[in-house]
């Protein structure tokens, strides 16, 4: 995996050279390789190997495939794939096309840093590349990402203080980085450092996974970012903040109890249960403010949130159905993400904007790119019978089991909240009226559609045979020791049933085959103009109008907002903060560098020394 | 080949007795407002009638296709509802599946609706959607309270259950309230009836239908009502042992809701979703506490 | 003679049996619908309701004087509604312009634009008279007698001459 490492380093820059000769070439190779990627890990099933390279004075970077990450770098290497080949056609009109091409490649070596890493240092190494090559990433974007690249690089600088500190700690107690000696002597550790570690690290998790109260900077990242990049943030950065969450509320605690079989992880109770609840706060949060979003973009980023607060809602909950139903849901959240994400770069694509407010009816120019968003929008939904359901279902069945009231609440408000939200985009972009501006827009080209359909024909492949999208989790389950869900080729069963996703689909087919039989038994229809509707008499071309101002698309929940409109803004506080420290700054800078710019390169330096005083001794 | 005889009869029979049952409601309304109303077989005149038309609108290609999603969505939905002793796939009737399933058919109808490009259409999904934000969430719960209790998330078994414990009905009366309520607004009846104001939105999601398509939906519509009746006869009133004892109940829960329907206004959409969470959710955690703390005895 | 099919009978029982009802209320005349409707006269005991939109319906109940700009909104009305549909002329503004016949701004035969499956005649006609005209039509319904929409495609062009003739030529037709 080292030499992979390399030999994405060294592509990273040949994609770059290649890229400046022409961006389809570029996207290819990265495509090339991401595919071989997806392709090597799919053929490696069931194996798995560990390897270090040695750093030189005693330190070493270790790798390892195995049963416990290898669906997070298929994950990887899956997004990537879909991506570049979006990306063949997307990036045309972009602006540093190329370097976006190489970052995008350094990002795939963050994956297999990552998701393959075997010892803290390694993990911390990568994490960085991604946080640095992603904020330069996000500032490619439109108008005001300069600015969101500055906020997630403030909350990823939070993160990874915290999570060098909680390594330092590892470090100081075990002696090593590696995590077999941390497993080793997670018994015998302290309680109070184990505690101060988990907290620290599942911090950094939940705002690199963009959990509620720390999840502003999702907004503006995912919102403002470029078009190509959203589905990477949205579909693989913030997992590696679930998988950091998966590392410490899975993986270590069960890997160090005794192998008998666990249903559950260790402790439900307490922290557990306090980050369950988080996980539930982030679902309602989530939902509430992407049903209020007017920009599409951000409202899928908000559908983010909800989402990774049903994985870390699962994961902290910890019954062995609600583990592998979180684990699914991650593999699920890439799948409509990518959909969602896609669906809406391509809308920008031909339209230049991801303002709901100003589009409409562009179903009939873009039918590819609204089947995908269908698919993708049904499996956010949790409606079967695709892949979408299958982990809801899941962790809902783990909280019923267990009487959670309260997180069963929160998961159904999430569940039923989707309707709302993602079905705004498809009422005001696809259907109603078109206005006459996108009279001429096009379907996107041939690579954009195809990434789109390879997304969606594994949702609905993966919602009828969940053996294949459960499988690799219940062998993460036999692999840390606890019993994994029993699953059959298109059956799940938990304890108080089972769910047969293939009699579902085709009772459902056969539901609307019989439907379109009663449909075609009688009279043909006729067709009409989008603008022959009823509206009371009037109609638009007769009163010299234009169709869209039938079009409702503003303020499409306005009624269900005024709910919220007396409502606290975790936000709104942080703006007030920062408002706040600003203020306090200005008074310092308006006393001490009130004349020249050397008074900052002073304080810079001064804080560096500090930095590498703390860092270095 | 037993069960295609099994699946037709339950379609061909749910659409008898519900459409039977609507009229016939419609008599019962009439006769509250002290008119004479018209005979119980009318719905069927009404509904051939649609079918019959010769001409109908349709808006392009979605507006044709969500109606067959809403249509067999809901019929999928209703093979997996157990009527009284009989069911068409025994150990398949999950409740999230039915409750999942049934979103089909209102995504497949809003889809459909706004397919039309009519903005009163467009004005009744937000609603719709809305309201089902509001009514799915306690009504959810109070099922997650049985299902805790007795083990199962089968419809059938909880309905068989509770012919040892009782109904759930006395049971858990709390929880039987809130449910009672959200399946008023489920079946869109007043005061829950803002998606399709007739007077104040021409009828809503409804209002570019004609002939076939208009026809679809309202046996769609029968269809559903079929299953979320169903629903809290075998969730609270303990199924039915025959099948005449299901369909008594069925009778007597439907009616209720139309004669409590007669008598009421309707409330805005906001109203709607800040009264169910405010009372039925209060309700239903009460109620859960109480199961906690005493158990189901 | 009557030629028409066994299945065409039935398709025809069953429009009959079920008339939707939309009604413009242009003049007067919408006064009486209330009592029709409600507990002293109860329309709906024929299958006879009220619809919101055309789209739904199968009648239009026209009720009173049409000014030239209503008769506008009542021919987009018409033509938004799915044939079979009737057209029924409610009071004697719509016969031959009422009160109103001198007037500058109203049209006086209705079926000069759009065609007339039944008059319901006076000033105004009582409740009873509409329950009667009713059953009258859905007798014609039921024997197929009533084909307003049929003679309304069929003589488009002479329709349509006696329409622009009232309303000007910026007419839009929807089907």
């Amino acid at each position: 995996m080292s030499t992979l490492i390399f030999i994405g380093l060294a592509a990273s820059l040949l994609i770059y050279a290649a890229a400046r000769l022409s961006r389809p070439l570029g996207a290819l190779l990265l495509m090339l390789l991401s595919g071989a990627g997806v392709a090597a890990l799919i053929l490696s099933w069931g194996k798995g190997f560990t390897e270090t390279l040695p750093l030189g004075n005693g330190l070493e970077l270790t790798f390892s495939l195995s049963t416990f990450n290898w669906p997070f770098l298929l994950l990887g290497a899956f997004v990537l794939f879909i991506v570049s080949l979006f990306a063949v056609n997307a990036l045309k009109e972009m602006e540093h096309g190329a370097s976006f091409l190489a970052l995008l490649t350094l990002i795939g070596v963050s994956v297999m840093g990552v998701f393959g890493a075997y010892d803290f240092l390694t993990l911390f190494i990568f994490f960085e590349l991604m946080t640095w090559t992603s904020f330069f990433l996000v500032s490619m974007g439109k108008t005001g990402a300069k600015k969101a690249a500055l906020i997630y690089a403030f909350m990823s600088m939070i993160a990874a203080y915290l999570m060098i500190s909680a390594i330092m700690m590892i470090a100081q107690y075990t002696g090593s980085f590696s995590y077999s000696d941390f497993m080793g002597m997670y018994e015998a550790m302290p309680s109070g450092i184990r505690t101060t570690v988990v907290i620290f690290f599942l911090a950094a998790a939940l705002i690199k996974g963009g959990i509620y109260p720390v999840h502003f900077w999702l907004r503006s990242a995912h919102g403002d970012a470029p078009h190509v990049f959203s589905p990477v943030l949205s579909g693989l950065l913030v997992k590696y903040g679930y998988y950091s969450a998966f590392l410490f509320l899975l993986f270590f605690p069960v890997m160090v109890a005794t192998k008998a079989g666990i249903t559950q992880v260790t402790s439900t109770d307490g922290p557990n249960f306090i980050l369950a609840f988080i996980g539930g706060l982030s679902i309602m949060a989530g939902t509430v403010a992407a049903i209020l979003q007017s920009d599409a973009k951000k409202l899928v980023a908000f559908s983010s949130v909800s989402h990774g607060g049903y994985v870390i809602l699962a994961l902290a909950y910890g019954t062995n159905m609600a583990v592998a139903g979180g684990l699914a849901h991650i593999w699920v959240h890439v799948l409509t993400a990518l959909g969602m994400f896609l669906s809406m770069g391509a809308v920008a694509y031909r339209t230049g904007t991801t303002d709901m407010d100003e589009m409409g009816g562009l179903i009939k120019n873009m039918p590819v790119t609204f089947t995908v968003y269908l698919i993708a929008i049904i499996s956010v939904a949790g409606i079967p019978p695709l892949a979408g359901f299958v982990s809801k279902w899941m962790i809902i069945q783990a909280l019923a089991a267990n009487g959670s009231y309260i997180l069963a609440f929160m998961a159904f408000f999430g569940s039923i909240g989707s309707f709302m939200y993602v079905f705004r985009p498809l009422a005001t972009i696809f259907l109603g009226q078109r206005p006459h501006k996108f009279k001429d827009v096009r379907e996107v080209p041939f690579f954009m559609q195809l990434a789109m359909l390879i997304v969606t024909l594994l949702t609905i492949l993966l919602g009828i045979m969940p053996y294949y999208l459960l499988k690799p989790f219940t062998r993460i389950q036999e692999f840390i020791g606890m019993v994994p869900v029993k699953i059959g080729f298109s059956t799940v069963y938990s304890a108080l049933t089972q769910l047969d996703m293939m009699l579902i689909f085709l009772v459902f087919g056969g539901g609307f085959l019989l439907a379109l039989v009663i449909f075609l038994l009688f009279s043909k229809p006729t067709k009409v103009e989008q603008h022959e509707v009823y509206t009371s008499g009037e109609i638009a071309p007769e009163i010299s109008t234009t169709p869209e101002i039938y079009h409702f698309s503003k303020g499409y929940y306005r009624s269900f907002g005024r709910l919220f409109s007396r409502w606290p803004s975790v936000e709104a506080w942080y703006h007030k903060g920062a408002a706040y420290i600003s203020q306090f700054f200005e008074i310092i800078e308006q006393s001490l560098f009130k004349q020249s710019i050397n008074g900052f390169i002073w304080l810079a330096v001064v804080v560096m020394a500090v930095l590498m005083a703390v860092r270095w001794f | 080949m037993a069960l295609i005889g099994k699946i037709v009869l339950f379609i061909v029979g749910a659409f008898v007795f519900q459409v039977a049952l609507s009229g016939f409601s419609r008599k019962v309304i009439a006769r509250i407002q002290k008119r004479r109303g018209p005979v119980f077989w009318q719905n069927f005149y009404d509904i051939g009638k649609l079918f019959f038309k010769k001409t109908s609108i349709s808006h392009g290609f979605i507006f044709d296709f969500g109606v067959w999603m809403a249509f067999g969505g809901t019929v999928a939905t209703l093979l997996f509802v157990p009527v009284g002793p009989y069911s068409v796939f025994p150990g398949q009737t999950n409740f999230i599946v039915i409750i999942y399933l049934l979103a089909i058919g209102s995504l497949g109808m809003a889809m459909s609706a706004v397919g039309s490009a009519n903005p009163f259409a467009s004005i009744g999904i937000s609603r719709a959607l809305t309201q089902m934000f509001g009514y799915d969430v306690p009504f959810a719960l109070t099922v997650v309270i049985m299902i805790y209790v007795h083990r199962t998330s089968q419809v059938a078994k909880l309905a068989a259950v509770q012919s040892d414990i009782g109904w759930h009905l006395w049971v858990m009366p709390l929880s039987a309230l809130v449910a009672f309520i959200a399946l008023m607004a489920m079946l869109g009846k007043k005061p829950f009836d803002t998606p399709i104001a007739p007077a104040e939105i021409a009828s809503g999601p409804l209002v570019e239908y004609s002939g076939k398509y208009l026809g679809m939906l309202m046996v769609q519509h029968e269809f559903a009502t079929f299953v979320e009746v169903g629903l809290f006869v075998n969730l609270f009133l303990g199924g039915g042992s025959t099948l005449l004892i299901y369909l008594v109940k069925y009778i007597i829960v439907y009616l209720l809701t139309v004669i409590i329907s007669a008598l009421m206004a309707r409330f805005r959409v906001e109203q709607t979703v800040a009264f169910f969470w405010k009372w039925p959710l209060v309700l239903v955690f009460i109620q859960a506490l109480i199961i906690i703390g005493i158990g189901i005895r | 003679m009557d030629s028409r099919t066994m299945w065409e009978k039935v398709k025809d029982i069953t429009r009959g049996h079920s008339l939707w009802m939309l009604y413009y209320c242009t003049g007067c005349g919408a006064i009486e619908l209330p009592p029709t409707m409600t507990s002293r006269f109860d329309m709906e005991r024929f299958g006879i309701g009220p619809m919101a939109t055309p789209r739904q319906a199968d009648i239009l109940l026209v009720t009173g004087y049409l000014s030239t700009k209503t008769l506008r909104r009542v021919i987009y009305t018409y033509e938004q509604m799915q044939s079979p549909k009737w057209l029924v002329g409610f009071g004697s503004c719509t016969l031959n312009g009422g009160i109103y016949h001198d007037s500058y701004a109203t049209i006086n035969q209705l079926d000069q634009y759009l065609p007339v499956d039944l008059y319901l005649a006076g000033c105004m006609p009582r409740p009873e008279v509409i329950i009667k005209g009713f059953k009258q039509l859905m007798e014609m319904i039921k024997t197929g007698e009533a084909d307003g929409w049929k003679q309304y495609q069929d003589n488009r062009e002479w329709y349509r001459k006696n329409q622009k003739k009232a309303l000007g030529d910026l007419l839009y037709t929807t089907r």
